[in-house]
């Protein structure tokens, strides 16, 4: 058995471990409802496949807006960071911004999913935007000199190409909102429960941790299927980035404005009324600068977690079973793997700062895997093959043909992971014993009526996760410099 | 670079009896770093109420009185906690010979404002501290059993 | 010049690290450590924890630990988990829903606390000799005044077409207060009728709300005019925020009571520390941090009087029994729920 055989069990074991771990610890006392199971999954589904279509479509229509800028210029650069934004907030703010501007909100089936969307489809225009430049750029300025219709290159080649793309990125929503809480609860209307709310339900009220790590498990076991059944063919090579008219279109550009300038714009009169509440100073405590300390090592920690796992990952690709076994994977409930981690080995000291990272990596890699990486690495398997035939060492192809290439792609999706750390509580307040973190301030401040001063708290949540992200995504660039040949 | 370490004995002989000084100097700084570490200094403000004895009678300049009295007395964990991270920096880079050059600034700096805020007891022995990080800054003491020769040996300039 | 840079930036960050470490480990440096489990908002730096913790350190000759869950299903079964190993002394922050499964899961050691001078309200309480009750509250709905011109007196008024998606409710199944509706609507009506009740009350519903901060979110945010939570919140909005805009509801059925409770796990090391600490919690000062952070009333007589607090105790009133239901009778209620609320997403 050699070093990258030896890696990728690892790696699969390092995802299994909580589902191999809670098994053994909990006893399964009863088998769950099915009746019950079953509503709860068709909710889960209806509401998370909506939500993943309509992020998708929404996402490649801006995403066409994000291509009509020029890649350095400030137009799109401002795009870009406005259609981040809502990665860079706790969902309950982008709940009452959504809540906010649809009055009377549409309850049940549409609000979910149009919250979901609200919070999705930034981030995939911004996944759809350099997937399209990389896979379609010579193809487009091809069409074009050829004379070929917007309508027709759309549907002859702009879907075809990227099918295998669009397909991985509303497998990525879908998961997410699969997985989602709070939302379905709050705006699912009179029958808003799904399968995460009967796992906490299980785990909070009844205490019964057996049935709840098993309907985590059947949760998993179902993504999985339906990824085993999406994803089939193979992912065109990558392309220098060329001339993209044919398909740019400046009307998406009205739809991020629009969208995530309310979600802005609510979120200003957040702050605003956070900053003009008598006892508003009260946040600034001697601890805030421990927290802001405590953030940035997190988010540094976790976005370099990602960084290497998704090299790891490179480098032990291409396996058909490692990596339909990554694009199905989904982590157990977030309550479910932090227990997972919290049960092995001591949590006080500096512990909860290597057990945070290592369950947030835990929780978010194979997300980040199915959010591009995957088809990253597909598009460079023909460079790989070639240089194997020649007699490149996998250690060679490694750092001179696919690491140049991918590290920019890497540094994105580990800034991304950065960004979602910073901004984390739910994994911190199980692992962690105090307040370690603005995440964890935050959500302590909402817990005691004070929701104003957490959206205060929250802005310097957003000023160190825009730091980390930007680390990342410079970080990468250098090494990408550095390295190539 | 474990080999550079070794073989600067043979080629920067000359400085190694400076070397040990340094040495020396690094391993009295790590006890200093370590018996505060351990103790309450970053604890109990012991700093502030060190700073509030004896600054009027320092010989700092006014402007310095006026700034630790503003800022330093009342942040006195924030400057505790960078005092003794310089001690364990100026340690470490000693004993290890590794950015001897810039640390021996940091060195005097740190002497400079132990000076300012530490009654007349200590006043001797922070005035030879500021010669000796002057004389390790100004040698190069880390070229010698020391890191610093393995990037001097590469990339020359002056920093090493 | 970057070697340099990097070099400081390693050893801050190590010191960094080691301090922070240190801070959590010092228990091993002769004073004892009393390890406290308590809720977030309760051990955070604004609420009751940090003022009691300086209070109990000035005479104790130790130091106070919290360690924080984010609610208290999370921190009983951190307490089994961890609890144990890390010397775990008190445990803050259960009520009276969360007791029957505290006492299955652990072991607890009786509290000798003597004959307590409590209100007569909170008696029911003090049935448990594992566990006593430190502050207490009456639910109720919230709203804003002046927003609407006739205001709900009983729970039937709630069902009119005027608060239809208006009002902010917590799912039981998340959330304590969620929890205390459904005993509250259950008790005051009956349970067949309860139920029924609830059913035409999803109407009304503008959300069921994951946790209490989140229902409370959305009606300061003015989504919702209603809110379920606690008597004493519009104190908070006009002793902190100068708002007077607030008010609690009086209602025609006796209110939901919340108890919130401490106990001493058996395998405490600190226990007499631990016991020591539940006395100040109970004494007159620490039930005034209690009352004026937590913003709850007082367990104790003598803490309250003339304070708003007092004369807020004096207008609710609380449910006369207030019975500790049994894991089981919490699981039917919840199944029951569930089977209320399911059905597809529309």
């Amino acid at each position: 058995m050699n070093l990258r055989s030896l890696l990728r069990i690892g790696l699969v074991l390092f995802f299994l471990f909580p589902f191999i771990f809670l098994l053994t610890q909990f006893r399964i006392s009863e088998s769950p409802d099915i009746e019950e199971l079953l509503w709860a999954f068709r909710n889960s589904f209806s509401q998370a496949f909506l939500s993943a279509l309509g992020s998708l479509v929404l996402g490649v229509w801006a995403s066409l807006a994000l291509l009509s800028g020029s890649d350095s210029g400030g137009r799109r650069r401002f795009l870009k960071v406005m259609c981040l934004f809502p990665n860079f907030l706790p969902p309950l703010f982008i709940l009452l911004a959504a809540l906010n501007f649809l009055n009377p909100f549409p309850m049940g089936l549409t609000g979910i999913s149009l919250v979901h969307i609200v919070m999705n489809f930034g981030l995939v225009a911004v996944l759809m935007t350099e997937t399209i430049e990389v896979r379609l750029g010579g193809v487009t300025e091809l069409a074009y000199v050829e004379g070929a219709g917007r309508w027709q290159f759309m549907t002859q080649v702009f879907l075809p190409v990227l099918r295998k793309d669009f397909l991985h990125i509303f497998l990525f929503v879908f998961v997410i909102c699969f997985g989602s809480f709070s939302v379905p609860l709050i705006v699912g209307g009179i029958h808003g429960t799904t399968v995460e709310v009967l796992i906490y339900e299980k785990i909070r009220m009844s205490g019964d941790w057996g049935a709840a790590v098993v309907l985590a498990l059947l949760q998993s076991v179902f993504i999985f299927l339906i990824s085993f059944v999406a994803f089939r063919g193979p992912v065109p090579a990558l392309q220098k980035i060329t001339n993209l008219s044919l398909i740019k279109n400046s009307s998406g550009a009205v739809l991020i404005i629009a969208v995530m300038g309310a979600i802005a714009l609510s979120y200003a009169q957040g702050l605003y009324r956070g900053l003009t509440q008598p006892i508003a100073w009260t946040i600034f405590t001697d601890d805030l600068w421990q927290a802001t300390l405590g953030t940035v090592v997190l988010g540094l920690s976790v976005g370099i977690c990602c960084y290497l796992g998704l090299l790891l990952i490179a480098y032990c690709s291409p396996k058909s079973w490692f990596e339909r076994f990554l694009t199905g994977y989904v982590a157990p409930s977030t309550a479910l793997a932090c227990f997972s981690v919290l049960i092995v080995g001591p949590n006080e000291g500096v512990i909860p700062f290597i057990k945070i990272p290592l369950a947030i990596t835990l929780l978010s890699l194979s997300s980040l895997y199915r959010m591009g990486w995957s088809t990253e690495l597909q598009a460079l398997r023909s460079q790989a093959q070639i240089s194997y035939s020649m007699g490149a060492s996998s250690w060679q192809i490694f750092t001179e043909i696919i690491f140049p290439q991918v590290t920019t792609r890497a540094g994105f999706l580990s800034g991304l992971a950065a960004v979602w750390a910073c901004g984390d509580y739910a994994v911190s307040r199980i692992l962690a014993h105090r307040d370690l973190s603005l995440g964890m301030m935050t959500e302590t401040l909402m817990s005691g009526y004070r929701l104003n001063h957490a959206i205060l708290m929250s802005s310097l949540i957003v000023v160190v996760a825009g730091l980390c992200f930007a680390f990342f995504v410079g970080g990468s660039r250098v090494l990408r410099r550095k390295f190539s040949p | 670079m474990l080999v550079a370490f070794f073989e600067s004995v043979k080629y920067v002989g000359h400085l190694l009896p400076i070397s040990f000084l340094r040495i020396f100097l690094g391993y009295f700084y790590l006890q200093q770093a370590l018996i505060k570490y351990r103790g309450d200094f970053l604890t109990r403000p012991r700093l502030a109420d060190q700073m509030a004895e004896w600054l009027p009678a320092s010989l700092a300049p006014n402007w310095f009185k006026v700034f630790a009295s503003s800022q330093m007395i009342p942040n006195w964990q924030t400057v505790a906690f960078i005092i003794l991270g310089l001690e364990f920096a100026v340690a470490i880079s000693y004993i290890a010979g590794y950015v001897v050059r810039p640390i021996a600034l940091m060195g005097i700096i740190l002497c400079v404002l132990m000076l300012f805020i530490s009654g007349p007891q200590s006043e001797d022995l922070y005035k030879t501290f500021i010669a000796i990080h002057l004389i390790l800054g100004w040698v190069g003491a880390g070229r010698c059993l020391g890191f610093d020769y393995y990037f001097f040996k590469r990339r020359r300039g002056i920093w090493w | 010049m970057r070697h340099f840079v990097l070099f400081l930036a390693v050893i801050f960050f190590g010191l960094f690290l080691a301090v922070l470490n240190r801070s959590d480990s010092q228990s091993g440096s002769g004073v004892p450590t009393l390890r406290v489990f308590g809720y977030a908002s309760f051990t955070g730096k604004w609420g009751a924890g940090p003022l009691l913790k300086n209070e109990f350190e000035k005479s104790c000759n130790c130091k106070v630990e919290f360690i924080e869950g984010s609610d208290s299903g999370i921190l009983l079964q951190r307490l089994k988990i961890e609890g144990e190993s890390l010397g775990a002394d008190l445990l803050i922050g259960l009520d009276q829903f969360d007791l029957a499964k505290a006492t299955s899961e652990q072991s607890w050691r009786k509290l000798s606390l003597g004959e307590l001078n409590v209100y007569e309200s909170v008696k029911p309480a003090l049935v448990n000799s594992y566990f006593v009750p430190y502050d207490w509250g009456t639910l109720t709905f919230v709203a804003r005044k002046n927003e609407s011109a006739k205001l709900p007196e009983s729970l039937d008024d709630l069902l009119e077409s005027e608060w239809t998606r208006k009002i902010a409710l917590e799912d039981p199944r998340t959330s304590s207060p969620g929890m205390q509706f459904l005993n509250w609507v259950v008790r005051s009506k009956g349970e067949q009728e309860g139920f029924e009740f609830i059913k035409k009350m999803m109407s009304q519903v503008h959300s069921f709300a994951p946790t209490w901060s989140a229902a409370y979110g959305l009606f300061t945010n003015k989504q919702a005019k209603l809110v379920y939570s606690y008597s004493t919140s519009p104190l908070y909005h006009k002793f902190e925020e100068k708002n007077d805009d607030y008010i609690s509801l009086k209602f025609k059925e006796p209110l939901a009571v919340q108890f919130e409770f401490m106990g001493i796990p058996e395998f405490c090391r600190n226990c007499d520390l631990a016991e020591k600490f539940v006395n100040l919690m109970l004494s007159p000062q620490g039930q005034k941090i209690i009352m004026e952070k937590n913003y709850m009333f007082p367990v104790m007589k003598g803490v309250a009087e003339n304070t708003e607090f007092a004369a807020l105790m004096e207008e609710v009133q609380p449910m006369d029994q207030v019975e500790i239901p049994s894991s089981a009778e919490v699981d039917r209620l919840l199944k029951k729920w569930t089977e209320l609320r399911r059905g597809d997403i529309n």
